[in-house]
């Protein structure tokens, strides 16, 4: 009901503009009002892509209002209401996107108080305005919708600004920090959840942050058309949670650290301590399902980008490296660093056309590329894995066409190699092989229609 | 870790090297093409360099030199919104709107005024302090100063 009456609203507003940009109510001081409404389409051939895409998907779209207003010609403050659907991620749940002040006492120096948008790469700020880039589905080698929530904004505050000293260009810098808002329901969490140390399976209960840290600087360089951008980004938290089944280490295991019996087993009496390497004369049960445990979560993740303009014509790469670190009670932590990149290509033919394509790659863990480790930890636990599982390869094409400055209709087919970034949960084993239900090789089809105002 | 941060960092400074040499020594004109830069009377008549248009049109600039706030507007008429997004900012209309969406469906700037013809944008500029814009040259201005720009 709430997301029909914005939706409501946002369409009453943007048929009532006068120009392309925005509704200014004078009447009302100043306030500016811009919106937008997205409603796409998903279709995969194989494999379940953030919805029951094998199905055919419409759980795909995005409303989103703002109001923002000049308070002093240094002082501004503005908020945007926002809610979306995409898959099992979303659920047309009404959030605040953005909402701070922001003061500008020089160029070089601006700050900022409340909820602002993350940095990481050149689209994470506006990865939900469908209106603002070519292709639909953003390359999920950066990224990926399963870490949404935790980059898509930041609670604290911030300084940014504008450097140009000359003949070297410009430079734009932003340094913030707060906390993201987790919530046990949030798609980081669901992704946390499925990728605990040893394949065990948990249940979040609530999260403590410890904070979210980023920064960027971009770099506009003398060269017509050539600009960098360097983003850097620190999240950790913990966790309270519960197993929803027992982690046990079954007998032959090798066990990965010093262990101290809970119990009593085979004669040992409770607290004898097992040395790490040693390979279990039986099985040992670590945790019981119904137990509760702390884990700890930290995250640093890098983006280095560049993009070229030349006329019509639009280059793109990026670089992500992605370090994480779970921690589990007293096991080991689980550390692994993620490695994604890709080429983009856009170019606009008239004024409602444009056409775009990109390459993209992305592994879970670079050093375990072809996943010969993560299967054989899986398979020591008596879990099984696909390879394909740990990394996703994509060709995207896309076609855009502009039927006014507002309104955008888009058509875009991928060709997908790995289902990394794809949802475990909305792909279950379903033949009973202890697989889940992943096809390697796979195609997508996405369309979507776009109004903004 | 290290390792991959020290080469990232070598390849940023020969890169960055290599584009200030390239884009200071590029011989940069500043042709007529029909466009009239103008400002309100309260802006200071001394010219100003492409540089500084630039950042004014993208709102990287936001002050005149005597700390007052720069008012930009820009114009409707595709055709002369073209050729000054060209000159000057190295961006097409598609291109600069999408800027501006970006900004302003992330809190971080206001979209700029636009007027469809000349005269509209001749009024706002001669009735707003610190106001700039760009109109066709041939056009009668009253109330306005006409800005020199010169290449950096």
């Amino acid at each position: 009901m709430k997301k029909t009456i914005i939706i409501f609203i946002t369409l009453l507003l943007g048929v009532l503009y006068n120009n392309c940009f925005a509704i200014e109510f004078d009447e009302m001081g100043k306030v500016d009002i811009h919106g937008f409404i997205s409603q796409g389409y998903m279709k995969s051939n194989e494999n379940n892509f953030l919805g029951k895409t094998e199905d055919g998907s419409f759980q795909f779209n995005e409303v989103g209002i703002n109001f923002a207003t000049d308070i002093t010609y240094q002082l501004r403050l503005g908020l945007q209401i926002f809610s979306r659907d995409l898959g099992s991620l979303g659920n047309d749940e009404l959030t605040i996107d953005w909402a701070f002040a922001d003061y500008r006492w020089e160029d070089f120096l601006g700050a900022r108080l409340g909820q602002m948008k993350l940095s990481h790469g050149l689209f994470n700020k506006t990865r939900d305005i469908d209106a603002v880039r070519t292709c639909i589905l953003l390359p999920q080698s950066v990224y990926f919708e399963t870490w949404r929530d935790i980059l898509t904004s930041i609670r604290g505050i911030g300084i940014y600004g504008n450097i140009s000293p000359e003949y070297i260009g410009d430079f734009a810098y932003q340094i913030q920090t707060g906390i993201a808002g987790l919530q046990p329901e949030s798609s980081v969490i669901g992704t946390l959840e499925e990728n605990i140390p040893f394949g065990t399976k948990i249940d979040v209960n609530d999260i403590n942050e410890k904070g979210v840290y980023d920064a960027s600087l971009a770099w506009n360089s003398p060269l017509k058309g050539l600009k960098l951008n360097q983003s850097y980004w620190y999240a950790r938290f913990d966790t309270n949670s519960t197993f929803l089944n027992s982690l046990i280490f079954p007998q032959g295991f090798e066990l990965p650290m010093d262990f101290a019996l809970p119990f009593s087993v085979a004669g040992m009496p409770a607290g004898t301590i097992i040395p790490k390497g040693t390979m279990l004369p039986f099985d040992v049960t670590l945790y019981n399902a119904g137990a509760d445990e702390k884990i700890k979560v930290k995250s640093k993740t890098y983006v280095t980008s560049v993009e070229y303009t030349w006329n019509n014509l639009v280059f793109i790469s990026e670089y992500l490296l992605a370090e994480y670190y779970i921690k589990l009670g007293q096991l080991p932590a689980k550390e692994f660093t993620a490695l994604g990149y890709y080429g983009m290509l856009n170019y606009r033919f008239t004024d409602w056309f444009e056409a775009g394509c990109y390459y993209s790659e992305y592994y879970l863990d670079r050093s375990d590329k072809n996943s010969k480790k993560a299967i054989k930890e899986a398979e020591s636990v008596g879990k099984k894995l696909h390879d394909y599982e740990h990394w996703m390869k994509d060709f995207c094409l896309t076609l855009r066409f502009d039927l006014t400055y507002s309104w955008t209709v888009k058509l875009e087919g991928h060709v997908f190699n790995g289902v990394e970034s794809s949802i475990d949960s909305e792909n279950l084993d379903k033949n009973g092989d202890g697989y889940l239900d992943y096809e390697k090789n796979w195609f997508l089809f996405a369309t979507k229609v776009s109004f903004n105002f | 870790m290290k390792k991959i941060i020290l080469k990232r960092l070598i390849f940023f400074i020969i890169l960055f090297t290599a584009c200030t040499f390239i884009g200071v020594t590029a011989e940069g004109q500043s042709e007529d093409k029909g466009i009239l830069v103008i400002a309100n009377n309260s802006v200071a008549k001394k010219p100003v360099n492409t540089d500084e248009i630039r950042k004014i049109f993208l709102g990287e600039k936001t002050r005149w030199d005597d700390g007052s706030r720069i008012n930009f507007a820009t114009s409707n008429n595709e055709e002369l919104m073209e050729n000054f997004l060209k000159m000057y900012l190295n961006k097409t209309p598609a291109q600069y709107r999408t800027f501006w969406k970006k900004k302003v469906f992330t809190g971080e700037g206001k979209a700029p005024k636009s007027f469809r013809t000349d005269k509209e944008l001749i009024d706002f500029v001669a009735s707003t302090e610190g106001a700039i814009g760009y109109i066709h040259s041939g056009n009668v201005v009253d109330g306005v100063i006409i800005l020199t720009v010169t290449t950096n």
